[in-house]
């Protein structure tokens, strides 16, 4: 509609404000110098050959996969029970346990993490509790406690959403609560599950405020960027973000596949 | 048929429970009481009551000054946030027929990015070495680089702002794409030109999602605190959460900083209060 | 037609949602291989019934009895009893043989025989070819038959159907009424079918009980209910009905029992309104004592003119409130 391009052209500013930081980052990991400056200079993949040999960055990475990959399974194994608690049972202090379940999705990371690293402190846990196997056991517990919200909500919106006659139909087929469960239940919120899932899995990733405060000997891959950062830009930075961006772009690809159910 | 499975549906209920009552519960009560307690000389903090981290919050002018620097950058984070997102969410749930999906998902994208590296982008952009630099100069708008783009209340402002606007945006698309088309078709029919429709129908109708997506945006960057850090400078743009940083880092003086969290755990769930409550009165129109 | 063993009893059901009473004392014998059918408008108790009987509530009060035994502590899957929802509740996960026959191996019953008795089951009601079709790709009727299929498949003793045709268009409803009624009659399966349309419940029943606010108002066979109401409810449910005062009765009497004539012995009234409906013609009548009736007619009178009306006082009915 020819009177609609203003809104158009806004738009596009928008949205081009919105990826032109994300380009400027990619196209300066190929920048020939090594100190980030204008004019940019393109042709040369050797900031991510820098980014291959860095053992800081390297072992950084392994922790941080390490840390989210148990982030999830704490967050299922924890959260699927407690959105059906939510869905299906009731109980005195069911609404204090709702708020209290949204608090670390609405409040500030930075909040849960000295919270956290007070209640550690206080239990005369050591942050490096279980390290070198894991980055530490209070970092662990911080990622699920925090990202375990995101599966109830998650999974809790799914199963409102599911039809009772269903399972009253499986019932009515002589399906007990587990068959139930197993063979109607949770084929339909497994996409729901699934997002959840990879959800948990970016924001652990990413995660600082909380990791900050809890991790032990340890750097996780936002971290050591960060350390980097405060000491100086390196274009190295440009080649890991652009990596991680690519690596992001695939995750919501996923993730869209997934919620189209 | 629910005794069968009574023993382990109480098993299945008690999991989530008590993980968060540990995790959750405790943790956020004993932030609460640590803000009454005092640090002592050893580095630790002594279990005594006293109200002296509240009083020096209040008294001291650092505290509250801060509190009120942080509400601006988030009041400014959240106008410019709504302006930006509000027409690109109209043009998505409107506009846009062929590659709604895809379009909405190239806004959300950046969503999914490192925090981390969106923030630190803006440093490339504002730098005295950086993009905008480089190309005022280049123009010849200026001769030689501009030093307030970086380091300043307008650089977290307008990184904050490129942060939080998918999240302004969301809610806003959700609530444009719920409106039954009839509605809009019905205003035109009487009598009602575009803008008309736009103002007395599909604004108002708007509202709950511009309401969710505001609370979001000012929530979230009023506790942010990379921000501030990576290119807010030291002394000029420290928000509230920094405060809190230093409090638990270098400052170390924890029941101070657990006082300074509590206060910022109440505003952030009286917003969230207030919002709440402004909610039917936003939808009382659906 | 049915026998008169009796296969299901329903005694002294009650039910009650806090203050609400949804069922109240309700005693019903249900015969072997009878089509029955629990009619009755939004909140009488009929859906509530059928739930009581599958298992998926629990009556406040009462026994539900099959062979002597008690079903009501029993859950659904423990009852040979299957229903057929109101919304076909087809599992959209799965294809239509793995719909039909979820009930068969949730019963452990071996994969050939399985394989055999869904082919069986989709053929009974005509849908052989969609078995690996999801069930977002049937049309409504279809789902529908699916889900009939996958409940008669495990041969249950009752079959339970929650009002399977309200979301049909009526030619189809029509059709499906007919289908119903055969596939029952073939079967031999005793169906206890609610719905509130009583035009469907004088088609397809043996019997039909009359539910209104959680009491039954009149059990009988289709022939019974609309020739002998008891109550002014039931004759005002089933079919047109005139209710009039007469000599300090109350009667109904049927619009097709009533004759219109010019003259003779009779009431006197005037033709207050003709409506057209194709096969007839209604007649409304305002009677002398000011009372109104409806009369059908092929060749109606003009509005406005006298008439005379008179009817077969066999055909009358005293009811009761």
């Amino acid at each position: 509609m020819k009177r609609d391009w203003p809104l158009y052209a806004y738009s596009a500013a928008v949205f081009a404000f919105i990826y032109l930081p994300l380009a400027v980052v990619v196209l300066y990991s190929f920048h020939t110098e090594s100190i980030i400056a204008w004019p940019l200079k393109l042709g040369t993949l050797k900031w991510y050959g820098v980014l291959a040999h860095d053992r800081g960055m390297l072992s950084a990475t392994w922790a941080s996969l390490e840390l989210a990959l148990m982030a999830v399974v704490i967050a299922v194994l924890v959260g699927v029970p407690g959105a059906f608690v939510l869905d299906r049972v009731e109980f005195p202090g069911k609404a204090a346990f709702r708020q209290l379940v949204l608090l670390p999705l609405i409040l500030p990371g930075i909040i849960t993490g000295v919270a956290l690293l007070s209640y550690f402190s206080f239990l005369h846990v050591s942050l490096s509790a279980g390290y070198p196997a894991i980055p530490g056991w209070p970092v662990v517990i911080g990622h699920g406690a925090a990202l375990t919200s995101v599966v109830v909500t998650q999974v809790f919106a799914r199963l409102q959403r599911v039809d009772r006659s269903l399972e009253e139909a499986s019932a009515d087929l002589y399906a007990n609560g587990w068959r139930t469960f197993w063979y109607v239940t949770l084929p339909t919120i497994r996409t729901a599950l699934l997002g959840a899932g990879l959800l948990v899995f970016t924001l652990s990733l990413d995660e600082i405020a909380v990791t900050f405060f809890l991790i032990g000997r340890q750097n996780t891959l936002p971290l050591q960027i960060w350390g980097v950062l405060r000491r100086g830009i390196t274009p190295e930075v440009n080649a890991i973000s652009t990596l991680i961006f690519a690596v992001s772009v695939g995750v919501i690809v996923i993730w869209s596949r997934l919620m189209e159910d | 048929m629910a005794d069968r499975r009574r023993p382990w549906i109480l098993v299945g209920t008690a999991i989530p429970l008590v993980w968060v009552a540990l995790t959750l519960l405790l943790p956020y009560a004993l932030l609460l009481i640590q803000s009454f307690w005092h640090q002592g000389p050893n580095g630790r903090p002594t279990h005594e009551f006293t109200l002296a981290n509240y009083a020096r919050l209040f008294g001291t002018s650092l505290y509250p000054s801060t509190i009120l620097y942080s509400a601006g950058v988030a009041l400014r984070v959240t106008v410019a946030s709504l302006v930006l997102s509000y027409p690109l969410a109209y043009l998505l749930a409107f506009k846009v027929q062929r590659h709604k999906q895809l379009l909405y998902m190239a806004v959300i994208i950046p969503l999914w990015v490192s925090y981390l590296v969106r923030a630190y982008a803006w440093k490339i952009i504002l730098g005295q070495q950086g993009v905008v630099n480089g190309v005022l100069q280049a123009i010849g708008i200026v001769h030689e680089p501009v030093t307030f783009f970086l380091y300043s209340t307008a650089a977290v402002v307008i990184a904050l702002t490129h942060i939080y606007t998918p999240f302004t945006l969301m809610p806003i698309y959700a609530v444009l794409e719920s409106i039954p088309p009839s509605l809009r078709e019905a205003s035109q029919d009487l009598y009602g030109n575009r803008w008309r429709t736009f103002i007395h129908v599909t604004l108002p109708l708007s509202l709950p999602g511009v309401l969710a997506g505001c609370t979001f945006a000012f929530v979230l960057s009023m506790g942010d605190f990379l921000a501030p850090q990576l290119l807010g400078g030291n002394d000029s743009a420290l928000m509230v959460s920094n405060l809190v940083w230093s409090l638990f880092g270098v400052s170390s003086d924890w029941p101070l900083g657990a006082a300074v969290s509590v206060v910022m755990l109440t505003l952030t769930l009286t917003l969230l209060w207030l919002a709440n409550r402004a909610g039917p009165a936003a939808r009382k129109y659906r | 037609m049915s026998g008169r063993t009796e296969l299901l009893e329903l005694r002294g059901l009650s039910r009650r949602f806090g203050d609400f009473v949804a069922l109240d004392d309700v005693n019903l014998s249900v015969h072997a291989g009878e089509f029955l059918t629990v009619l009755g408008a939004s909140g009488s108790g009929k859906t509530t019934t059928l739930r009581l009987i599958a298992g998926f509530d629990i009556p406040t009060a009462g026994a539900i009895l099959m062979d002597g035994v008690d079903l009501a502590p029993l859950p659904p899957f423990r009852r040979p009893v299957n229903t057929v929802f109101q919304h076909y509740a087809l599992f959209p996960h799965m294809t239509v043989r793995d719909n039909v026959g979820y009930g068969l191996r949730m019963q452990k019953v071996a994969p050939a025989e399985i394989t055999s008795r869904v082919d069986e089951a989709l053929a009974m009601v005509r849908l052989a070819e969609l078995g690996g079709r999801m069930p977002k790709q049937l049309s409504g009727g279809q789902q529908q038959r699916v889900a009939l299929a996958r409940a008669l498949v495990n041969r249950p003793r009752v079959l339970l159907l929650d009002e399977p045709l309200g979301a049909l268009d009526l030619k189809l409803r029509r059709e499906m009424q007919l289908e119903l009624k055969q596939l029952q009659t073939q079967v031999g399966i005793t169906f206890i079918y609610v719905t509130h349309d009583q035009e469907e419940a004088l088609t397809m029943s043996d019997r039909i009980v009359l539910m209104r606010a959680g009491r039954i108002e009149q059990v009988g066979t289709p022939r019974e209910m609309y020739d002998c109401p008891r109550t002014r409810y039931v004759a005002d449910f089933i079919g047109d009905t005139n209710l009039l005062r007469i000599g300090g009765n109350e009667i109904s009497i049927r619009p097709e029992h009533i004759q219109l004539a010019m003259a003779g012995d009779g009431k006197k009234g005037v033709i207050d309104a003709v409506t057209f409906v194709g096969s007839t013609s209604r007649v409304g009548v305002r009677l002398s004592d000011g009372q109104t009736l409806v009369a059908l007619t092929n060749t109606p009178p003009e509005i406005g003119a006298a008439i005379i009306v008179r009817w077969d006082t066999s055909r009358a009915v005293i009811v009761r409130e």
